[in-house]
């Protein structure tokens, strides 16, 4: 064995080294006796030998797919007090994961919107809320706030449409005289105190086609600089000018749906289950509020349900996966929350209620559905066909002709009753007969 | 007979004011006027004999902003539809009143500075008051007269212009002289420093602002600061309400596009999306009928983003939400108007 002039003491197998004779030989000093440094570096090596022996006491688990003896067969109670280990016992199921079961599914769905509900960090960092006169997005954006204030999370509201907000709300009154650069710098002012932030524009069609501010620098600002979450309201019945300057330009609701690492789009519970009994019913689903057709109508009669929101989802992953669910977010009780601490306005949330839309009873439920059913069933007429109690008993009374003749005992056996007209002829000899 | 009692039960709690800060909207067709239902709400915020046990409002001071009539026909209206003294509450300083269509829009060159009573008093005959529902809203020659006011008011300075239009003569009544923005803030801030003295809330009552927008060079950018005054008003001013109209030519955009549509679709839209309440008026869906005048929808939006209805309520302090309600109207020849729901009008 040679060594070449530099190397790296460390990386010596001195184990085998020392074992070759001929090596000893040439370290060894001629009196036999150990020079100092090699007792040294002995030392260094068996103190660090002890301590990879310590740290690792095995190699890699061996899995048992079988049970070696019969002693595995009894079962211990391993409980010491905390969380009971479960022994792997059989083959793992290994590669392709099963499909979820429906339950599974379920609580996947439900947990995926409560990440965005609760403004967990990295969730989703620029959620778009879809809305319309039919029905607001203020139910589920006050809940996003109500969260994020119980989770002690810095809340900025950038308003173009309110003036009046809860004194744990930052709010930043947007529909003034400033522009886009002024808003940029103030929501900057306001999110710099804070470790985590929600950022909440409550129209996105004012920011971004009035005030002119460039997505890409507000998405760079709130996600990027400060890693804070944004979410947006966009209407959907605003109608965006088409730009003067490049008519291919895309407009901004198509920017932003590009842009959005979740869509929510929100309806109204009514119409959703009008919407499905059209469906049952093979007819074209029904049109509420501005496109309802008749003039003079802004907001439909069942807008903006007092029962809940329907919020459709589109979640986007990280490797551009979606995954897309409907729903169902009820207005918050004050029995959901637990008692606020002295200094935060909301205490923590007790139990997750947000549902999907399939285990709403209202929705699932045949009775609702029908009652719909039943409206669309009844035959259209101008005339009114049904009978009132009155017109029945009417009806019952009427005395119908030769009512008489018909109690009558029994009869004459069989004799036959002829009134005689003006034009018939009596013939005798036919008579006899 | 008291104004309160003209005004129909069935309307009662849609006139009053909520309790905390709101927008309302009012939104008319060309068939079916709204003013009648703008002077049911004035009746009930300038009514001062409210009984406490009602539950309505203290009342409130009003300034109202027409755009599409004068001080004379709302004065009549009041009278006439409400039993209200419009002039005896200028005079306690509980109403005021802008006229943003004389100067405006009308031929008649204002005499002096500001249009003063005689003059309205004089040309009263001309103004034809409406009755009940209109068979169609006159819809006056605007351009060349709002030209006209619009290039005066390029060329004055535009600190002689608010002067000018502070300085009416009767204290109370105040004349718009051009459709710049700006000067509607001022002239309007100057309305609120002659009504705020009592203590009391206050309404600001804008009748057709979108006529601005319409005769704007640029409706759009109008629309945008229109918008922008409306909410710095309402950080000063508890409750506005403003009445716009919803016709079917205004809102559907043609292809391409007109400014004019786009603007009026959004100022609406963006309105309704504000607003806590909603009232809409609209002719009878399935024709003229001799004993209905129209339809009224109402619908409410109780909570905004942020703001009220943050912290949760349980079940027992919740305000019942009760939806959207849908009642027919009549109004009478002698300017009553009875409200009643669907199929429940005297035979």
């Amino acid at each position: 064995m040679t060594f070449p002039g530099n190397f790296a003491v460390p990386n010596i197998d001195w184990d085998a080294a020392l074992q070759r004779p001929d090596f000893i030989k040439h370290i060894l000093p001629d009196d036999g006796s150990i020079p100092k440094w090699l007792s040294d570096l002995r030392e260094q090596q068996s103190a660090a030998r002890i301590r990879t022996l310590a740290v690792v006491p095995q190699g890699p688990r061996k899995a048992h797919t079988r049970a070696a003896s019969c002693d595995g067969w009894i079962k211990n109670n391993h409980y010491a007090g905390d969380i009971r280990e479960r022994h792997p016992e059989g083959r793992k199921p290994a590669g392709m994961s099963r499909p979820l079961s429906v339950v599974q599914y379920q609580r996947h769905c439900i947990h995926l919107m409560s990440k965005v509900l609760n403004v967990r960090a990295n969730a989703s960092p620029f959620t778009l809320v879809l809305d319309d006169l039919n029905q607001r997005a203020t139910l589920f954006m006050n809940e996003l706030i109500r969260r994020a204030l119980s989770r002690n999370i810095n809340v900025v509201v950038v308003s173009f449409e309110a003036t009046a907000f809860h004194s744990a709300v930052r709010h930043i009154s947007a529909y003034g005289d400033q522009n886009g650069a002024e808003i940029l710098a103030t929501i900057e002012k306001t999110m710099s105190d804070f470790k985590e932030s929600l950022v909440i524009v409550d129209s996105l069609y004012d920011l971004l086609n009035v005030k002119k501010v460039d997505m890409g620098a507000l998405f760079n600002l709130v996600v990027i600089k400060f890693a804070s979450t944004l979410t947006g309201v966009y209407h959907q019945d605003v109608q965006a000018e088409p730009n003067p300057n490049n008519a291919y330009a895309p407009q901004s609701l198509d920017v932003l749906k590009f842009m959005a690492t979740s869509i929510i789009t929100c309806k109204s519970f009514a119409h959703v289950l009008a919407a499905k009994a059209a469906r049952e019913r093979s007819l074209p689903e029904p049109t509420h509020g501005l496109l309802q057709g008749a003039e003079g109508i802004v907001q439909a009669l069942d807008a903006n349900d007092h029962r809940g929101i329907v919020l459709e989802a589109e979640f986007r992953h990280k490797s551009g996966r979606p995954e897309s669910e409907t729903f169902f977010l009820r207005d918050a009780r004050a029995k959901d929350y637990n008692n606020p601490l002295p200094d935060m306005a909301v205490g923590t949330l007790k139990q997750e209620f947000v549902v999907l839309l399939d285990q709403v009873p209202a929705y699932g439920n045949k009775d609702i559905t029908a009652l719909v059913n039943a409206a669309g069933n009844e035959m259209e007429s101008t005339f009114s066909l049904g009978l009132t109690d009155k017109q029945k008993a009417a009806r019952e009374g009427v005395v119908l002709p030769y009512f008489d003749a018909q109690k009558g005992e029994g009869g004459e056996g069989g004799r036959i009753l002829y009134d005689m007209g003006s034009e018939d002829d009596f013939d005798e000899e036919e008579d006899e007969i | 007979m008291p104004p309160s009692s003209r005004i129909p039960p069935l309307l009662q709690p849609y006139v009053g004011l909520p309790k905390d800060k709101s927008i309302l909207l009012l939104t008319s067709t060309l068939g079916a006027s709204a003013n009648w239902l703008v002077i049911r709400f004035l009746c009930d915020a300038l009514n001062t004999t409210h009984n406490g046990g009602e539950g309505g409002g203290e009342g409130a001071n009003v300034v109202l902003v027409s755009c599409m009539r004068e001080h004379e026909f709302w004065k009549q209206e009041a009278r006439k539809g409400g039993g209200l003294d419009l002039e005896k509450c200028r005079r306690e300083g509980t109403f005021a009143f802008v006229d943003a269509l004389s100067a405006l829009f009308l031929d008649a060159p204002p005499q002096g500075v500001g249009v003063g009573m005689g003059t309205q008093a004089a040309r009263a005959p001309q103004t034809l008051p409406l009755r009940g529902a209109p068979p169609g809203r006159t819809v006056l020659v605007r351009e060349p007269p709002a030209a006209a006011a619009r290039q005066g008011a390029q060329t004055d300075p535009a600190g002689n212009k608010t002067a000018s239009a502070s300085s009416s003569t009767p204290a109370g009544l105040y004349t718009l002289q051009s459709a710049d923005v700006a000067h509607l803030k001022a002239t309007v801030l100057t309305a609120l420093s002659h009504v705020c003295t009592n203590g009391r809330k206050t309404l600001l009552v804008l009748d057709n602002p979108d006529v601005l927008i319409a005769t704007s060079a640029t409706p759009t950018r109008t629309l945008t600061s229109l918008m922008s005054l409306l909410l710095t008003l309402h950080t000063q001013i508890p409750h506005i309400l403003v009445h716009t109209q919803s016709d079917d030519p205004l809102l559907t955009l043609s292809s391409p596009q007109q400014p004019i549509e786009h603007a009026q679709h959004n100022f609406l839209v963006k309105l309704a999306h504000m607003s806590r309440r909603i009232l809409s008026v609209r002719v009878l869906d399935t024709g003229v009928a001799r004993d209905v005048s129209g339809v009224l929808r109402i619908t409410e939006n109780t909570s905004s983003v942020g703001g009220t209805g943050l912290i949760p309520k349980d079940e027992e302090e919740r305000e019942t939400d009760k939806g959207g309600t849908e009642v027919l109207y009549r109004i009478g020849g002698d300017g009553g108007v009875k409200v009643f729901e669907r199929g429940a009008g005297e035979s």
